[in-house]
């Protein structure tokens, strides 16, 4: 009873986005701490905000404020410290480790600054990493990777190995390996934040397309144009949510 | 859940990891590698040196006897000695199921000759001693029992030594020197080869009155060996003796009795060097584990982002705890290579340096390949277990940003 209480009072704080579509993701009263030797570290206080599907949200904020930390804990990668997380309507802090794991492999994708290509892998095999976890047979994987890689333009470089790829290419081939088990969800940790700016380009432009297809994209950066492309901007700072505007309202 | 797949994977992921760092990995198994080969040169020389025991106590035939007294523990808390007597042999009449017996005194003696100077087996016995052993002449004749009455210096020497000493004049009736006593060749022996410890080919026989005299053991034997007409009858002659002789410290073996003596000899001789090779695997097995530990601080972001694509703490465990056993079997397998090589080898080396009747082999045995397997499996399941699950435990979070 007192949680309804709670979560009438979050509501308003919420702020509505123009898009009227289900919620994907909510975060409620969210804090993470780190233990650290020089002491506890509040990365994130009392987060609370909502993601609904075919949203595009840049997550903005100087570096230290929370950002990545935040990115993890929508990416179901780290436990919050406080608060709770539901994804599609399920309470995430019900689920065990390997109902976790199967969930971030089917629905959520995930663009990372480095690439974290495998060097041993080709752009195929990395692309299929993702479908061994889902135990999907090796025929199928090929098949589905490689759809993967045809959507981002790089089906003749399937069989390069990451050192023989441009930075650009490798980004590329980290998107087809985040939509290859076409999640709902794709989180993006600066991008674009390894390549030049034409590079750059050319990946939040892919980013745009996936979201104009219909999946929700979050891009965590620190760049104000690159925020800018997005339909929303969350401001962070300190591990706080400074404000969360619609698009071209950042300062 | 459809493993198999990911089984595969797993066997792929550790194949990269071994191909790519080749002189790590290589490096990794050499603890293995000797391991292993050690337990198949162990165990295959062992089995050789059994059959080889084996077949020699069984060319001994399985109708003699030897009885020898040995060493007790006297009341004044030292080593007692009371060799059996002539006297005693001589009973040996008494006992039913005896073809013939021959009482005999061993000794070695330093041979001088104008080649080469060299000590020899000496044994002293009577003229029985050809039918109870199966002697056969190739020249001369043997001990007689004149010789033995008058302690005569006449001696029967191997044909190996023969040969040796006389390569291009008749032996018989040439002088041979012992200690410092002169001798006459009577008879040469055939070609017999080593049973049982002694060999016929390179020793010298000589009268047992004679070699007491010389050592002043009169009445005094070693032991004795016997022959009964059929091998059935031992038991109950060994009975027979047993009573006739009534003293503790004397022992009565037939061949079943030296067989499963050498066979526990030359079990206990597997195992002590059997466990030598397993210490030597566990220690490999630390090397696999050190290299695996220097894997996981490698990749650590990698194993960070295989758990952001869906991979599980036991994923993780099992990809590590494969590439362990992958790494320590595929050491095994050049281990299994080299210890077949290496034993055959020794085997060689064996026949070249120690040459007998009896050849010494390595036997290859299924057995000692399936034992080898399985404790480089065990090992590298024991020792991959710390460092997968110290990957299983990384923080993804931590593990992406890690550099």
């Amino acid at each position: 009873m007192s949680e309804t209480i709670i979560l009438n009072s979050i509501e308003k704080k919420l702020e509505r986005p123009q898009i009227s579509s289900p919620i994907l993701c909510e975060l409620i009263a969210v804090s993470k701490e780190y233990s650290l030797d020089s002491g506890n570290v509040m990365a994130l206080k009392d987060i609370h905000f909502r993601l609904y599907e075919k949203d595009f949200l840049s997550i903005l904020g100087p570096s230290g404020s929370g950002k990545s930390t935040l990115l993890h804990i929508l990416g179901l990668l780290s436990n919050p410290s406080k608060g709770r997380i539901f994804f599609k309507g399920q309470d995430v802090s019900c689920l065990s480790e390997w109902a976790l794991a199967r969930l971030r492999g089917q629905k959520i994708g995930f663009v990372f600054q480095a690439f974290h290509l495998l060097p041993s892998l080709n752009a195929l095999e990395n692309v299929a990493l993702p479908l061994i976890y889902q135990r999907v047979s090796g025929g199928q994987r090929k098949r589905k990777a490689l759809e993967a890689l045809e959507k981002v333009g790089l089906a003749r470089r399937s069989h390069h190995f990451p050192r023989q790829l441009s930075g650009g290419e490798s980004q590329r081939v980290a998107i087809a390996r985040a939509l290859v088990s076409q999640p709902s969800l794709i989180l993006a940790d600066e991008p674009t934040g390894n390549l030049d700016t034409q590079m750059g380009k050319e990946i939040l432009g892919m980013l745009k397309m996936l979201n104009e297809e219909g999946k929700t994209v979050v891009v965590v950066t620190h760049d104000v144009r690159i925020a800018n492309e997005a339909n929303r901007i969350l401001f962070l700072k300190d591990g706080k949510v400074e404000s969360l505007s619609s698009r071209g309202e950042a300062r | 859940m459809k493993s198999h797949l990911i089984f595969y994977d797993h066997l792929k992921t550790a194949f990269q990891m071994v191909s790519t760092h080749r002189l790590r990995s290589l490096l990794s198994v050499v603890g293995i590698v000797f391991g292993v080969l050690t337990l198949m040169v162990t165990l295959s020389i062992g089995e050789g040196t059994r059959r080889k025991i084996m077949k020699t106590i069984e060319a001994m035939g399985s109708n003699l006897i030897y009885v020898s007294s040995h060493a007790g523990m006297s009341q004044d808390a030292g080593f007692e000695y009371i060799p059996l007597t002539e006297a005693e042999c001589q009973r040996f009449k008494e006992v039913k199921g005896i073809e013939a017996y021959a009482p005999i005194l061993s000794s070695a003696f330093l041979m001088q000759a104008s080649t080469f100077q060299q000590v020899i087996p000496v044994e002293g016995t009577t003229p029985s001693y050809q039918r109870v052993r199966d002697l056969a002449l190739d020249q001369g004749r043997f001990l007689a029992d004149e010789d033995v009455l008058k302690e005569s210096r006449g001696v029967v020497i191997g044909k190996d030594l023969a040969q040796f000493l006389f390569p291009f004049q008749n032996p018989l009736n040439q002088k041979v020197h012992l200690w410092d006593e002169s001798f006459k060749v009577v008879g040469v022996l055939q070609k017999k080869g080593r049973t049982f410890g002694v060999d016929f080919d390179r020793e010298v026989l000589m009268p047992l009155s004679t070699l007491q005299q010389i050592q002043g053991k009169r009445g005094e034997v070693q032991g004795a060996w016997i022959r009964t007409p059929r091998g059935d009858l031992t038991k109950q002659v060994m009975r027979q003796m047993e009573i006739l002789l009534s003293r503790k410290d004397v022992e009565i073996w037939d061949q079943e009795a030296l067989l499963s003596k050498k066979d526990r000899i030359t079990r206990a001789f597997k195992w002590s060097l059997g466990s030598i090779a397993l210490v030597s695997l566990l220690i490999g097995g630390i090397g696999v584990m050190n290299v695996l530990l220097v894997s996981v601080a490698e990749r650590i972001r990698e194993m960070g982002l295989r758990k952001a694509v869906g991979a599980t703490s036991r994923d993780i465990l099992f990809q590590l705890i494969f590439e362990s056993v992958f790494l320590t079997l595929t050491g095994s397998c050049v281990g299994i290579l080299l210890g077949l090589v290496t034993g055959d080898f020794i085997a060689w080396l064996l026949n070249t340096l120690l040459p007998s009747t009896e050849k010494w082999e390595a036997v290859f045995s299924w057995s000692s390949i399936g034992v080898a397997f399985h404790f480089s499996l065990w090992v590298g399941l024991l020792f991959g277990l710390y460092p997968a699950w110290k990957a299983s435990r990384l923080d993804p979070c931590e593990a992406l940003t890690y550099f």
